[in-house]
């Protein structure tokens, strides 16, 4: 056999053998149609929107998805869509049409029954947002009962806050703890459930396990970078401190919960701030600085001639 | 003797006979003239009534019918019920006319006169009173009786008319207040006439300056309207020119136009065919990109989208 036969048979081989490789680890997958390619390309680009806080275009994003799902009677893509809409305008506090896009999803769970615990899920948070609490309670549970593991703390949370803004803290407290257990919970969660246990440990004038328990959530939340949520971290942890007697300490973590809210631009979470610190340093004998922050707080109502 | 022999004493039994009978005979038409005055020798008859109290009853009042003396009261006197019996004594002449709805009535005559018992004419047809029989008496008020129902009356017209002048006297009430005002608005007058007296010697004033502004206005508004005309003379002139060079303007650019659509007309095919092109280009290249995001190993890095992607459910936001 002569070398270059040698080298051809060897060229040869390796490109049946590429042939056969690529045609093996070539997966032919299953072809979607075109219209929910493009649908859940949507979804996505909604989603992406949303954790960008653009929740307008979201909507928008969420609604063309909806459309090309319906268009091919995709019922679990729909459901996901309308979900998703309901969430994005609850967000915006639309809650009428979050309301709508949530119930038009529950008549959908039958043709995608995976999706039960979070269609009740979100439609508990729909009638919380509109502050039905019995509502609120009863898909909570129903989504509780649909989904017992997967995303169990959650909806463990979702009912201790049910029960919390009702009044019924022993049970609210149950649900917080019952959230938990276990480790399926993300760090989100876990934050959730500790500021929850915090804000009934401050209604039972327990400070000391509110300072604890805001710590904890504070923790959590800023392993995630949820900036919201640490400045009400704060808040609490300030008005545990406060509870406990140590107002400097609470003048402090007020500072920092009023600097946390400053970097996001929102006058409308800043101002209640700004307002309980003035409180603070007025309780704290800095009557002076507590009269700068009331003249900052006076001065967009000046300006805007209220 | 002297009654002898003295003349005056002749016949003197004579004499005093004819005294004394010539004074009786005087005496006598003396009682019977006042009798006759006194309507001793008239017959008469009685009539009576009952009073409540005797007060203004005296013996021998008067009892006067149409105004003229009938009788007299001959007796007033207190009977066992404690009220006053009256008695009238009345001329018979007079029956006639006391019939049985005859009143009588105390009266004062006139003001301050004396008081008399009026009796009333009847009516023809009701029978006369007999002797002895009672005429009906009608009580009359008295004058302190009017007074009181005067007083009564006039009582609340006299508290009304003091209110009023209460009304028109208050300082602080409307018609004070009013009179107040009015003489404030009419002092306000007079100044305001004096400034307006003010006002129009100056409006004179300004009325002249005004007026030869207003000359010099026009002036200048007749040199203006000369220039005017000048330019639009100008203008005139020049105007037909411009016309015809805008019109030869236009020409061109239609003509651009024309030229422009023939290019495009002839290039828009091939324009359309490389769009086409491109677009088959670029779905091909779709296709070869699809095809290698499904082979191994690319496609284990590919990310496939998530048909169920959800926005994350936060229990808390």
């Amino acid at each position: 056999m002569s070398s270059s036969y040698r080298g051809n048979l060897a060229a040869w081989g390796l490109v049946v053998l590429s042939l056969v490789a690529t045609g093996c680890a070539g997966t032919p997958g299953k072809v979607l149609p075109a219209a929910q390619v493009e649908a859940i390309r949507h979804n996505s680009r909604g989603v992406e929107e949303v954790r960008n806080g653009h929740l307008d275009e979201a909507v928008v994003e969420f609604s063309d998805a909806l459309r090309l799902h319906s268009s091919i009677d995709n019922a679990p893509g729909a459901a996901v869509a309308l979900v998703n809409i309901s969430r994005a305008s609850r967000l915006k506090g639309d809650t009428r049409s979050a309301r709508e896009a949530s119930g038009r999803a529950e008549a959908l769970i039958a043709g995608a029954p995976g999706l039960a615990g979070e269609v009740f899920f979100e439609q508990a948070k729909v009638e919380l947002a509109a502050n039905d609490l019995s509502r609120a309670r009863e898909f909570a549970l129903r989504a509780d009962k649909e989904s017992p593991t997967a995303g169990a703390p959650s909806r463990k949370n979702l009912l201790a806050l049910v029960s919390f803004r009702g009044g019924v803290l022993e049970e609210a407290r149950r649900y917080a703890e019952k959230a938990l257990e276990g480790s399926s919970g993300s760090d989100n969660e876990r934050a959730n459930s500790h500021r929850l246990l915090g804000e009934i440990a401050l209604a039972g004038k327990e400070y000391a396990d509110a300072g604890r328990h805001f710590a904890e959530a504070l923790r959590y939340d800023k392993n995630i970078g949820a900036a919201v949520k640490i400045a009400e971290d704060l808040r609490g942890l300030s008005r545990a401190m406060e509870g406990k007697g140590e107002l400097r300490t609470a003048i402090a973590c007020q500072e920092r919960a009023v600097n946390v809210r400053r970097s996001l631009a929102d006058a409308a979470s800043l101002y209640p701030e700004l307002r309980r610190l003035a409180e603070l340093l007025e309780t704290g004998g800095e009557a002076s600085r507590a009269a700068g922050i009331r003249e900052e707080l006076a001065r967009p109502q000046k300006e805007s001639g209220r | 003797m002297i009654m002898e022999e003295d003349p005056r004493f002749r016949h003197l039994k004579r004499k005093i006979a004819i005294f004394a009978v010539g004074a009786l005979a005087l005496i006598a038409f003396v009682v019977v003239l006042i009798g006759k005055e006194n309507d001793l020798f008239t017959s008469k008859y009685n009539l009576r009534f009952t009073v409540p109290k005797g007060t203004g009853f005296t013996r021998g009042m008067p009892v006067k019918l149409s105004g003229f003396r009938i009788g007299r009261v001959s007796s007033i006197a207190l009977n066992e019920a404690a009220t006053v019996n009256i008695v009238l004594q009345i001329d018979k002449k007079y029956r006639q006319w006391i019939r049985r709805d005859s009143r009588a009535r105390l009266l004062k005559e006139g003001l301050v006169g004396e008081s008399i018992v009026e009796v009333s004419v009847g009516s023809a047809e009701q029978p006369v009173l007999g002797e002895n029989e009672v005429i009906a008496f009608e009580k009359t008020r008295g004058l302190d009786e009017l007074a009181d129902d005067i007083a009564e009356k006039v009582k609340p017209v006299l508290i009304e008319v003091r209110d009023i002048i209460a009304y028109v006297n208050d300082p602080n009430g409307d018609i004070k207040q009013s009179l107040r005002n009015m003489h404030a608005l009419s002092g306000n007058l007079e100044v305001t006439r004096r400034q307006a007296d003010l006002l129009l010697l100056e409006a004179r004033g300004d009325m002249g300056t005004l007026s030869v502004k207003m000359n010099k206005v026009l002036d200048d508004a007749s040199v203006t309207m000369h220039k005017a005309g000048t330019t639009v003379d100008q203008l005139d002139r020049k105007l037909p020119a411009l016309l015809e060079k805008t019109e030869n303007a236009l020409k061109h650019m239609e003509k651009i136009g024309g030229d422009v659509g023939e290019v495009t007309g002839r290039n828009l095919p091939k324009v359309t065919r490389m769009v086409e092109s491109s677009q088959h280009a670029l779905d091909s290249t779709n296709e070869v990109l699809d095809a290698v995001k499904g082979m191994w190993p690319i496609s284990s890095r590919m990310k496939q989208p998530e048909e169920k992607l959800l926005v994350p459910g936060d229990s808390h936001e």
